[in-house]
Order: structure tokens, then C-alpha cells, then sequence
């Protein structure tokens, strides 16, 4: 009860929580130059091209006042924190500046799959490569086989995804003659994705997808690997796997029944993350591989100024954020049930 | 080789010089009498349609409605698919017959009357109408319709006046040649598709057209293919025999040029124009190149040239000394940077306006060769001194300290380069890079030193908007340097009412040897040819692009050659070379002129 009563709390702070990101957030890209209104004075002016033959003519004050007007900035900020919230259902229903035929949440929906069929699989990938061999370094602990292992997760950890990313496409993707040309330089599917038969498409997805994956992993693999080596470790050296032991139980037993179980606490806080994991995709690989996930929509709406869209995306990842917080509390609950939520 | 065209067509633009204040004719008609349309004298007979050209644009826009999206993607998109009331021919810049095929302008040079041709037919087979053009002219106009800088053209004229269908009457509110110019590149929409429809709405779908192609599959920020209409009214016209010949242009977006070259290597993309010497001179090896099967051409013709530099803020100290402008000038090393950091592709610049010279006519202008004595010497005649203690330049107690406010980080070699030389004189040069947005709003707001900025060309040079004094203070100008003259104002007021180009050419040079002597900018370098690479399987004409384009220009004179294709994928099956191609080719080694 006392379980239920805190997670009901939890979920009741989201609301001031989130409604205290957003604002702050869309307080403070007010400040910042460069808003739509900038955005398409620029836009007119031809200004984005250098070679333009009618490139940057001026723009009368007249029309500055119309493009205000367009984009609802002639209104007091609280009027449009408000319309953003309400109205437009926290800017889903807004048009995105730069692809202005679609609404926010047209975008994101669109993107969404592609960055989750990404994020579902390398989530999945990594913990199933990560916990098995995790618990082959601990039971080999100091071998040969996990000073090797170690070695190339290490080296794994040390390359930046993205710069990873780059040294596969040139390897694999014939960009470059001296090399092999194995998988396609980059995007979600093949351009005749529609026309190719339902094997086709699975090997069609699937080549696409190898070398991006490669990278989604190579980060995590680390990380996930060590926790779970360190924490099978730290749980094998417990008395009361040394007690199981002494009453005749064979380290195997111990360490299946009893230790992992409790050496999987530290991996389930991260399982929350696979909310925004899923969402935010990876902005760096996506914009490496050409991916129209979230990740590009992410670094687009940033760099394009599309606030509609980034703060969609923010109020978005935020409540997923949230909640992908409680989640994993309650996974921590749900393992060890030791934990309790009262005040002491 | 030589191609030859009966020149029966007066310059329309010409023509109007005869007409001399005082000496005004009557109603002036075009094309003149006995005046006959002809292939345009650049289009190969061999040219055949059909086939898919792939062409790397850049990144995807946010309109394909040039009207709301003033970039050069949009602009080719949005030309495929509207056309305009008058084209340009090809080589002489003369005006020629659009979805007009006569024109008349009044004698006081105001009035502008066109007449439609009556073949002049929308995709959906509705006839194109007046109607289509003031509707066009109302909606830019309209002060809800976000078509920015479009509406600063039309709105020199009064709203204009349907005549009856297919005649149309404009009227200017001041004599000004560029009127004309105005009217002959104004794309025309039809009403009936879109006038219900909100305008700012108006992106990516067009699905009546008017011109030789419309849009055939979009994938967003992937590629675009546009479909030719073999049923294209235009196609009747003897001008349009041998252009606008791929089935299929398609259209590639990246979000970055990298990208894009990794996929033209890979053959997905048939023709990448290069803008970087490192690129070009590095980067374009390997088999494909060996081989010939990716040609590779330096083209010389006529596009035009604008110019970069330094812009320096004239409206503040010190930069409103013309001495230490001059000084600043001779503290940049370009011959170093062009060797060390750009392979000696680049010309440097020593004018505003490139184009008006050339062998016959020499630019008089001076050089600002790299010179530290020079430079000193300007110095210390505008009053700063060394201060001994900090080694920087002072006067009135003030150091010489310039903050160069950039906004790409590619720029940072060159001003590395340029900041050594600074420090060397005593001038303290601090690099202040900011974005895009950020940028902008200092050069709005005219907070800034100096800073690098590139500017187009268009083939009619009007100097109004970047050296009139009355643009000095308009926030969101091209007047960014804050120049003003006298004597350039009163030029460029002079060539307002001329039409004749040769004597509007020759104001302007006398404008760019004003402009050049008080050096607003520390002029950089430029390029003078286009960098073209292309997979081997397309025919063209000899001049490989047209007498004033860039590369894009092949969209329209290019075709797709079968047995070059298969010839292609023959030996990149087998590893055999196809026979190269002129490295250098220049547009007047292939054409030398029509006959009369």
C-alpha cells in the first residue's frame, strides 16, 4: 500500500516537473536569435545562398510585422506558453517551420519508428551480448579470456560512436575504391523499398542496418558489460553465496539461483532509460548514416531553429524521462524486495 | 561545333537606348516584325529525351514555393514547373518569348503590355489566362502571404490590369530599366489551383503546372524526381528543340556535401559540382577517376562573378579612415593563402564587379598587394603609433584591436594567416564566431568590425542596393559596409533610365573604381571557371554548359546517351578506361559568335 501511495506521489510530481522544464525552456528560446522570425527573414532574403542571383534584398518593416504575426509572436509570452500547452496540445498541432506541410506531431510519429526499430535492437542486442558476457568475465575472472575481452571493450568505449560510424562507411560502404563495398553508404531503406518482395525487405532493413547498429553498441558494450561483471563479482564474494556453498551447493548453483539475481539490481536501473533511448535516438550516428530518425529531427530542429519541433521533442523526451524514472524504480521494487519508499 | 543562329531579334533592352528623352516614339512592339523563333544556338541536334539525370542540390528546402523559399533549390524546382512571362535567350540576354509571345512598352516607358500566347496551356489543359498573372501579382503582394523580398520587385507597379484574357497591362511607378527585367522573370501560378488555398501553405504540392516539368516522386529529404511532360505546350516552340531532355531529373539532398560526394563516387549521383580546391585537387582520384569514368572539367564561360572580402563596418572608428582601410588591405597576404591553402585555383579580386572586364577591357583598379611597409606607413599617417611597452598600435590612447565576427569555422585557417600579419603591425585581431541567426543580427543591428562575406552575381548588375547611400542604414540591407558616396549615389541614379547595357556597364565601372579606391572591403579571391564532376554516360554540347550558367545548366542542355551508358557499365565490369575528356573547356573556343 505504502508501495502504491508513493508511486501514485511520483507520478502526481510529473505534472509541476514537467510543466517546469517546458516553461523554462520555452522562456529561454525567446532570448536566443535566430527564432522563426529571424529564421524566415533569412529564409526571404535569400540570404542562405551565396550565389543567389536575387540573394538579400531587404525586408521592410511592414513584412518583419506580418512574419511576427504569422508565427504568434506578437503575443505576450504567457499567451503562447499557454496556446503551446493547451491549444495545440503541447505544440503537436503546430505546423514544424522547416517542414512546414506537416504538424509536429506528424514528424515525430514519422520519425519515431525509425529511431525505435534502431534503439529496440540495440537495446535488446546489448543486453543480450552484455549479461551473458558479463557473467563469462566474472566467472573467469583474471583469465586470459577476460583480460581479452576487456581489451576490446575498452577499445570499444574509447571510439566515439560517430568517428566509428565514419571508419565503417569507408571500410564497408565503397565510398572509396581501396575499399569493400559490403553495405549501403547510409539511410533507413532502399529507395525501392516499396517494390521488393517481403524477403526483400527484411534483407534490405537488415543491410541497412548493420553498420549504424555496430555503432548504437559499441558505446554500451562497456559499460553494461562491466556492471555486470563487477556486480556478479561483488555478489559472488556475499556470505550468503559462501553459505550456500558451505552447505553443499556448487558455485554454478549459487551464482544462477541465487547471485544473479541480486547482481541484476545495478542493470535494471538502466532498463528506464529505454523510454528516451528508443526516442531520442542517437543524433550523431543518424546524422553519419543518413537515419531520418529522431536523432537528425533532434540536431534539425536545433540547428534550423524549428522550436515548435524541438520543444516537442523536449516535452516529449521529458515525460517519457519521467516516467521511464518511475519505471525503473518500480523494476528496482520489483527484484529486491527489501526496498521500501517510507520515510524513516 | 559552330552553331549559328539568324539574329533577327533586336535587343529588346537595346532598343529602348534609341528611345531618347525628347525624341519618344510611339508604342514599341516585340519581338519586331519578321522576327522568327530558332533553336537555341547552344542545344545539340543530337540531343535525344529520354533517360534519368541524378544531381546533387544540396540540403532539402523548406518550400519548393520559390515564392515563400528564396534559395537557388527552390528556384530550380520551382522554374522546371511555372514559367515566366519572358525567357532570356541563352546568348545574348535578350528577351524571347515566355508564356508571352508579344510584348509592347509604352513610350513612357512605364507601361508594359503582354499578350499570351495563345498555346499557353496548364498541365490540367485549362488555357493560361490574365487572371493567372494578377492573381499571381496580388498573392506576392499580399501583405499575409510570407513572399518577402519578391514583393520588393512588384511593388514598383500599380495592380495590373486585365486588358481581356489574354492580355495583361502593367504600369510602373518610375522609369527604371530593371521594370522590365522584373515582369520577363515573374512565374506564374495558376488561380484556379491555388487560390483557394492559404499561400504559406503552399510547400511541396503543385499538381497543375505550366511548364516542362512537374513533380513526379518526393522522398522527403531524400530526392525528388521531376517528370518531363512530353505534352508540354512549350515543346511546340522551335527554342525549346534539344533542351529539357531527361525523362527524370532527379534531385538528391544531403545534409551535408560529404555525404553527397561519397554517394556520387558511389554512382548514385551522376553529376557533383566541387567548390573546394582541397576537394578538387585531392580528393578526385582513384580508378573511376583514372579511368574516365567519372569525367572531370574545369569549365570556362560567362556565369557571373560577384566577389567576396572582409566587409569593414564604415559607420565606426577606425574603419571611417580610408587610410587605414587601405592599410588593412595591404596587411593580407592572399597570394600566400591561394599557394598554401588553396592550391592556386583562385584569381584575386580587384574589383566589385568581375564580370565587366575582361582582355579587351582591362580593370583599371589597383591591386592591394600584400605590403607591411605600405601598411605601416598608411598607419602612422592616419595617427596610430606603436606603443612601445605592448607593441600595439595606439591612437588617443586607444589600441587597434578589430573584432572579426565570423560564423564558419572553415574560415579560421585564413584569419589565422591574416591575424599574424595583424599582430606583426600592432593590431590585435580577435576572431568572434557566432551561428547563422546570431551573425545575422549583428550585421542587422550593425554591431560588427568586420567580417567575411560572399556575395552572388546576377547577369543584369544593379548597384543600388549595396552601394546607394539611402541603403547605408536599412537594417536588413546589402549595404553592409555602410557606404556612402556622392558621386556613386548620383551614378547610380543616372543609370536608372538607361537601358542600353553597354552604357549602363560603363557607369558601373566608373561606380566600381569608386568603390574600389575607398575599399569598403578587403577583397579576397574567387573563381572564374565551374569544377564539374560527372559519371561518363551523358551527351552534351561542345561548350558542356551554356554561355552564362553553372553546373545546373546541364539539366537543360545535357541528354542521356544509351551507348555511352552501356559503354560505361561495360567497362566498369571489365576495369577498361574510356577515352578522356578536355580537362579545360572554354565556352569561346566552341562558340564564336552567330551570324546575321
Amino acid at each position: 500500500m505504502e508501495r502504491l501511495a508513493y508511486f501514485i506521489r511520483r507520478l502526481l510530481l510529473v505534472i509541476p516537473t514537467f510543466i517546469g522544464i517546458t516553461l523554462s525552456t520555452f522562456i529561454l528560446i525567446q532570448f536566443v536569435p535566430g527564432g522563426p522570425v529571424e529564421q524566415a527573414i533569412i529564409q526571404m532574403r535569400g540570404l542562405q545562398n551565396v550565389q543567389g542571383a536575387n540573394a538579400s534584398q531587404a525586408i521592410s518593416e511592414r513584412q518583419r510585422e506580418a512574419i511576427k504575426a504569422h508565427f504568434g509572436f506578437d503575443k505576450p509570452i504567457h499567451v503562447r506558453y499557454w496556446n503551446w500547452l493547451v491549444h495545440d496540445k503541447m505544440g503537436m498541432e503546430v505546423r514544424s517551420y522547416k517542414y512546414s506541410n506537416k504538424t509536429v506531431w506528424e514528424l515525430i510519429s514519422e520519425r519515431f519508428p525509425i529511431s525505435l526499430t534502431f534503439g529496440l535492437t540495440g537495446f535488446i542486442l546489448s543486453y543480450l551480448v552484455c549479461i551473458p558476457l558479463g557473467i563469462a568475465k566474472a566467472l573467469r575472472n583474471g583469465g586470459v579470456f577476460d583480460l581479452w575481452s576487456s581489451v576490446i571493450v575498452f577499445v570499444g568505449y574509447a571510439i566515439p560512436p560517430f568517428a566509428f560510424g565514419m571508419l565503417l562507411k569507408l571500410f564497408f560502404s565503397g565510398s572509396s575504391t581501396h575499399f569493400l563495398d559490403w553495405f549501403p553508404l547510409g539511410g533507413f531503406r532502399s529507395d525501392n523499398w516499396a517494390t521488393l518482395s517481403l524477403w526483400g525487405k527484411i534483407t534490405d532493413q537488415l543491410h541497412h542496418m548493420v553498420l549504424p547498429l555496430l555503432c548504437y553498441l559499441i558505446g554500451n558494450f562497456a559499460v553494461l558489460t562491466l556492471l555486470m561483471k563487477n556486480s556478479l563479482l561483488d555478489q559472488i564474494g556475499q556470505d550468503y553465496i559462501r553459505t550456500v556453498i558451505a552447505k553443499g551447493g556448487t558455485l554454478r548453483r549459487a551464482i544462477w539461483l541465487h547471485a544473479l539475481r541480486n547482481a541484476m539490481i545495478p542493470i535494471a536501473t538502466g532498463i528506464g532509460s529505454i523510454f528516451t533511448l528508443m526516442f531520442a535516438g542517437a543524433v550523431l550516428i543518424e546524422r553519419v548514416f543518413n537515419i531520418p530518425g529522431m536523432g537528425w529531427l533532434s540536431l534539425d530542429a536545433m540547428v534550423s531553429r524549428d522550436y515548435m519541433v524541438f520543444m516537442g521533442i523536449l516535452a516529449l523526451t521529458s515525460l517519457l524521462g519521467l516516467l521511464g524514472r518511475i519505471f525503473s524504480d518500480f523494476c528496482y521494487a520489483l527484484i529486491d524486495p527489501r526496498i521500501t519508499f517510507e520515510k524513516n | 561545333m559552330f552553331q549559328f543562329r539568324n539574329r533577327l531579334l533586336l535587343a529588346s533592352l537595346s532598343l529602348l537606348t534609341f528611345a531618347a528623352p525628347g525624341f519618344l516614339q510611339a508604342e514599341e512592339s516585340f519581338p519586331p516584325e519578321g522576327w522568327q523563333e530558332r533553336p537555341d544556338p547552344l542545344a545539340s541536334p543530337d540531343a535525344m529525351p529520354g533517360g534519368t539525370i541524378s544531381v546533387y542540390v544540396g540540403d532539402y528546402p523548406k518550400s519548393f514555393n520559390y515564392y515563400l523559399d528564396n534559395n537557388v533549390i527552390s528556384s530550380l524546382i520551382f522554374n522546371l514547373m511555372y514559367p515566366t512571362l519572358l525567357e532570356v535567350d541563352g546568348v545574348s540576354k535578350e528577351f524571347i518569348p515566355g508564356i508571352c509571345n508579344r510584348w509592347t512598352i509604352g513610350d513612357d516607358k512605364q507601361t508594359f503590355t503582354f499578350h499570351i500566347d495563345p498555346r499557353a496551356k496548364w498541365s490540367d489543359g485549362k488555357p493560361m489566362t490574365a487572371e493567372d498573372i494578377v492573381w499571381t501579382f496580388d498573392t506576392i503582394l499580399d501583405d499575409k502571404n510570407l513572399t518577402g523580398v519578391h514583393k520588393v520587385g512588384l511593388e514598383t507597379f500599380e495592380r495590373p490590369e486585365i486588358i481581356d484574357q489574354s492580355t495583361v497591362r502593367f504600369k510602373a511607378k518610375e522609369v527604371h530599366w530593371r521594370n522590365l527585367l522584373v515582369l520577363a522573370t515573374f512565374n506564374v501560378m495558376p488561380k484556379h489551383a491555388f487560390a483557394k488555398q492559404d499561400f504559406n501553405l503552399i510547400n511541396f504540392e503543385f499538381p497543375v503546372v505550366g511548364g516542362a516539368y512537374k513533380i513526379g516522386e518526393l522522398a522527403e529529404s531524400r530526392y525528388l524526381r521531376m517528370q518531363r511532360r512530353a505534352d508540354w505546350w512549350g515543346f511546340k516552340r522551335a527554342s525549346n528543340e534539344g533542351v529539357l531532355n531527361f525523362n527524370t531529373i532527379e534531385l538528391r539532398f544531403f545534409p551535408d556535401r560529404e555525404q553527397a560526394f561519397d554517394a556520387f563516387n558511389k554512382g548514385q549521383i551522376d553529376l557533383f559540382q566541387v567548390y573546394t580546391s582541397a576537394r578538387w585537387v585531392r580528393q578526385t582520384q582513384g580508378e573511376p577517376y583514372d579511368k574516365n569514368w567519372i569525367a572531370k572539367q574545369q569549365i570556362y564561360n560567362y556565369d557571373p562573378i560577384g566577389f567576396q572580402g572582409f566587409a569593414m563596418n564604415l559607420r565606426r572608428a577606425p574603419f571611417d579612415d580610408v587610410r587605414v582601410r587601405k592599410a588593412l588591405a595591404h596587411l593580407l597576404d592572399r597570394e600566400k593563402m591561394n599557394e598554401t591553402i588553396m592550391y592556386n585555383q583562385y584569381f584575386l579580386h580587384s574589383s566589385y564587379f568581375e564580370d565587366l572586364y575582361d582582355r579587351t577591357k582591362k580593370s583599371p583598379n589597383p591591386q592591394f598587394a600584400f605590403d607591411k611597409a605600405k601598411a605601416r606607413k598608411l598607419l602612422e599617417e592616419a595617427g596610430w603609433k606603436v606603443n612601445k611597452q605592448t607593441g600595439i598600435l595606439e591612437k588617443n590612447g586607444r589600441p587597434f584591436e578589430i573584432i572579426f565576427l565570423t560564423r564558419d569555422a572553415s574560415t579560421d585557417k585564413f584569419l589565422v594567416i591574416y591575424q599574424e600579419d595583424l599582430k606583426d603591425v600592432g593590431i590585435r585581431l580577435k576572431i568572434e564566431r557566432k551561428d547563422w541567426a546570431a551573425w545575422l543580427k549583428d550585421m542587422d543591428d550593425f554591431n560588427f568590425d568586420m567580417t567575411w562575406a560572399s556575395w552572388g552575381a546576377s547577369l543584369w548588375r544593379d548597384p543600388e542596393g549595396m552601394w546607394h547611400s539611402k541603403e547605408a542604414e536599412r537594417t536588413g540591407g546589402n549595404n553592409v559596409t555602410g557606404f556612402a558616396d556622392d558621386r556613386v549615389d548620383e551614378l547610380i541614379e543616372k543609370q536608372k533610365t538607361i537601358f542600353d547595357i553597354e552604357q549602363r556597364d560603363e557607369i558601373v565601372r566608373e561606380i566600381d573604381q569608386i568603390v574600389t579606391s575607398e575599399v569598403p572591403y578587403v577583397l579576397l579571391w574567387n573563381i572564374d571557371y565551374t569544377r564539374l564532376l560527372y559519371w561518363n554516360k551523358f551527351g552534351m554540347p561542345d561548350t558542356v554548359l551554356s554561355k552564362f550558367g553553372d553546373g545546373n545548366a546541364a539539366i537543360s542542355y545535357w541528354w542521356y546517351d544509351d551507348y555511352a551508358a552501356a559503354d560505361l557499365q561495360q567497362a566498369r565490369k571489365t576495369g577498361r578506361a574510356l577515352p578522356g575528356k578536355d580537362f579545360q573547356v572554354r565556352f569561346d573556343d566552341w562558340y564564336e559568335g552567330e551570324e546575321e
